[in-house]
């Protein structure tokens, strides 16, 4: 017995070989919220009136008004709730082109989870949907001044987001793979493809279909996302990140209406490894999608002299944009933007006379100037082709200012 | 019978120390990657996230650091904000609960050093890329070196105790090099005056006795203007000083054009190990970063 407390007494001393403390000596400081705010203007001319300019530029965010628009204010908050989980908000304020009017928008606020053991995250609250690049990203974080047409019509104006949670999983994989679940409303104006809602049925109809209310009585009635997001290190300057993302969920057109989305999208980053303040860099970025909407059918013979009869039909539509930037010289980058989207069903009244369903092409130049990591200069010219416009084509000149202050931003790849 | 499970009882811990016998480390800096190797050995494996010549300041977070992040046992970095860009994304996307901060896996080096150039005033970002905890480049100072050594020693002993003797005896070894360096780099740059473009050899001046009388950019991490730098050439001229003093990621340009219109030399030193072939490790670094400023 003695033999073995004396290895017992060899193994407690020879496990915390320290004698003396190291001294510490830096100070903490209390961490309870990170504040910032980002503000986005722009100022510039179309040849298309105010009134075309809320189709042709569709995004909520985008420059879309002859003369300024306050594109995006944003307020974000950022903490630790706990030890378990992180906190984020953003507020965005924008005044409406028209009519001039305050807008206020709660553009996320969730949880995030810090430390679930087997690669698991969750996030829960009020989120943006992780479909492709650009949908999940704040509109400060684009390189284009406006978002893409495909983005315009899949997801509405200001993107797809809503109220449920995301589980990620990061695979244990020699390189990053990251898998992602997620389950939201299907209801609401920023849902546009699913529920929807009235109101945003008034401006944008999907195919000019009528608006039915639905109730959510189940499961089948959310949204299902689906996403797989790899990247890999080419070399030491060059990454590259591809995903492939899919949604499913009820549409606004009635009980048999259902609505399938799915892309992918990839990402080509150069960064020089001997970068000064980041510059040189070269990014390519592309986004396809595609979208099949199945209308339901519809009848209504209420007013004797206007009988509705809608047939069931799938409204298919598809669409990308390519664009590539470079910064050429520290503080400068220059780059091209290409898009295109298309369809195939009728929408009422015919998919050419339907803004968001036309055969569309745009072809956007921009020059960017970021005299410090906090503001920005940007202009951009757009070229669009469009079978809905008269003229068929539309001549854009935007010049945007960015400023940020607050909390460092985060340098997200 | 009772004396085999109590003698296997006794081993195990032995046996799960031995299964953990290589730490993952993910360093941010390869400075610091270099002391860890000091100190570890060859019990953990180290990964750097930025290369040498890379701005520090302007790391993007790509997915492969956040995958690495993921695996680590110990994460190590600089602190006093000069990650502010990109760690905290890092370290909440990597969903590790071994690095979250607060955790004796996630090791701020600066938390062992006494920073200096706080701050005695409010400051705001109209003051340029202000650190308010303290000038956050304090590798190139051997005093420093030597605290965070033995703070890294620490917490290598915390998170893998079996071989804490192992860490304790290779910090005392590291300690004792180092005083002997001390003693070769001596105090043959006492006095002289440098102009600097970035505030990045502070500490080092502080400790050999050297002084930065001037700085090219006119605040940290806001570039020079080409009035400032009409203003510089004047200023140069009448303070001769003893050198222009730059890295080899910072302001190249700017120093050379100067260095041309007054004929004050540019002192290119290395900023951090690896950014030339012969500056292997930290000592290594010191060595030309002190030979560079003679």
């Amino acid at each position: 017995m003695k033999f073995y407390i004396f290895i017992l007494l060899v193994l407690l001393f020879s496990f915390p070989a320290y004698a003396e403390d190291v001294k510490l000596v830096g100070g903490g400081r209390l961490k309870l919220i990170d504040i910032s705010m980002d503000a986005l203007f722009a100022g510039g001319w179309s040849t298309m009136n105010d009134n075309t300019l809320q189709n042709i530029q569709g995004g909520g965010h985008d420059p879309r008004k002859r003369g300024f628009t306050v594109q995006n204010v944003e307020l974000s908050f950022t903490g630790a709730v706990d030890p378990y989980v992180n906190g984020e908000a953003h507020i965005v304020y924008f005044l409406d082109p028209l009519t001039g009017e305050t807008r206020v928008e709660m553009e996320e606020a969730f949880v995030t989870t810090s430390s679930l053991p087997y690669g698991l995250q969750v996030e829960a609250g009020h989120f943006f949907t992780e479909f492709g690049r650009i949908n999940p990203r704040h509109p400060h974080q684009w390189h284009w001044q406006d978002q893409p047409i495909i983005n315009t019509r899949f997801f509405g104006p200001d993107g797809m987001r809503g109220a449920g949670f995301r589980l990620g999983w990061l695979m244990p994989l020699p390189w990053f793979s990251e898998l992602h679940f997620g389950l939201q409303n299907a209801n609401g104006e920023t849902m546009s493809s699913f529920l929807a809602s009235e109101e945003f049925f008034d401006e944008r109809p999907i195919g000019n279909r009528p608006f039915i209310e639905q109730e959510v009585k189940g499961l089948n009635d959310l949204v299902n996302l689906v996403r797989i997001d790899n990247s890999v290190d080419l070399s030491e300057d060059v990454t590259a990140k591809i995903g492939f993302s899919g949604l499913y969920g009820p549409n606004a057109t009635g009980a048999n209406g259902e609505t399938i989305i799915y892309g992918a999208d990839l990402v080509l980053k150069w960064r020089s490894a001997e970068q000064i303040r980041g510059w040189p860099f070269l990014i390519l970025e592309s986004e396809i999608m595609k979208r099949d909407y199945k209308a339901a059918a519809y009848f209504d013979d209420s007013d004797p002299f206007n009988v509705m009869n809608i047939q069931e039909e799938t409204l298919k539509d598809w669409g990308f944009y390519t664009q590539i930037l470079y910064g050429f010289t520290a503080g400068w980058a220059a780059g091209l933007r290409y898009e295109y989207a298309t369809g195939s069903g009728e929408s009422i009244g015919g998919r050419n006379n339907d803004s968001f369903r036309d055969d569309r092409s745009r072809f956007s130049p921009l020059l960017t100037w970021m005299p410090t990591e906090f503001s920005r200069f940007r202009i951009q010219y757009n070229y669009d082709r469009s079978e809905y416009l008269n003229d068929k084509e539309a001549h854009s000149v935007w010049l945007g200012i960015e400023f940020m202050y607050g909390a460092h931003p985060a340098h997200s790849f | 019978m009772l004396k085999k499970i109590l003698f296997t009882l006794l081993m195990l811990p032995m046996f799960i120390n031995s299964a953990f016998a290589d730490v993952n480390i993910v360093a941010t800096l390869p400075w610091i990657g270099s002391i860890i190797r000091e100190i570890g050995g060859d019990k953990v494996n180290i990964t750097v996230l930025v290369k040498p010549n890379q701005d520090p300041h302007f790391i993007e977070a790509k997915p492969s650091m956040i995958l690495k992040a993921s695996k680590a046992d110990i994460l190590m970095y600089n602190g006093l904000d000069l990650e502010v860009g990109y760690l905290p994304l890092i370290i909440t996307s990597s969903r590790n609960p071994r690095i979250q901060t607060g955790q004796k896996g996630n090791l701020d080096c600066s938390r062992y050093i006494a920073p200096i150039e706080i701050p005695q005033r409010d400051v705001d970002r109209s003051m340029g890329d202000i650190h308010p905890f303290g000038n956050p480049h304090y590798h190139l100072s051997p005093k420093n070196i030597m605290n965070v050594a033995e703070g890294i020693a620490q917490t290598l002993s915390d998170v893998d105790i079996a071989n804490g003797k192992f860490y304790r005896a290779n910090f005392i070894s590291f300690k004792e090099r180092l005083r002997e360096r001390q003693k070769q780099w001596g105090d043959s740059l006492r006095g002289k005056r440098f102009i600097a473009f970035h505030k990045y050899f502070e500490y080092t001046a502080e400790e050999f006795g050297f002084q930065i009388i001037g700085y090219i950019e006119p605040m940290p991490g806001i570039p020079p203007s080409s009035a400032h730098i009409e203003r510089l050439i004047g200023e140069i001229n009448r303070i001769k000083p003893d050198g222009l003093l730059t890295t080899a990621y910072y302001g190249k340009r700017e120093t050379e054009f100067l260095s041309q219109k007054t004929g004050v030399k540019v002192v290119v030193a290395p900023h951090d190990v690896g950014c030339r072939e012969d500056v292997k490790d930290w000592f290594a670094l010191m060595d030309k970063v002190i030979e560079s400023l003679k």
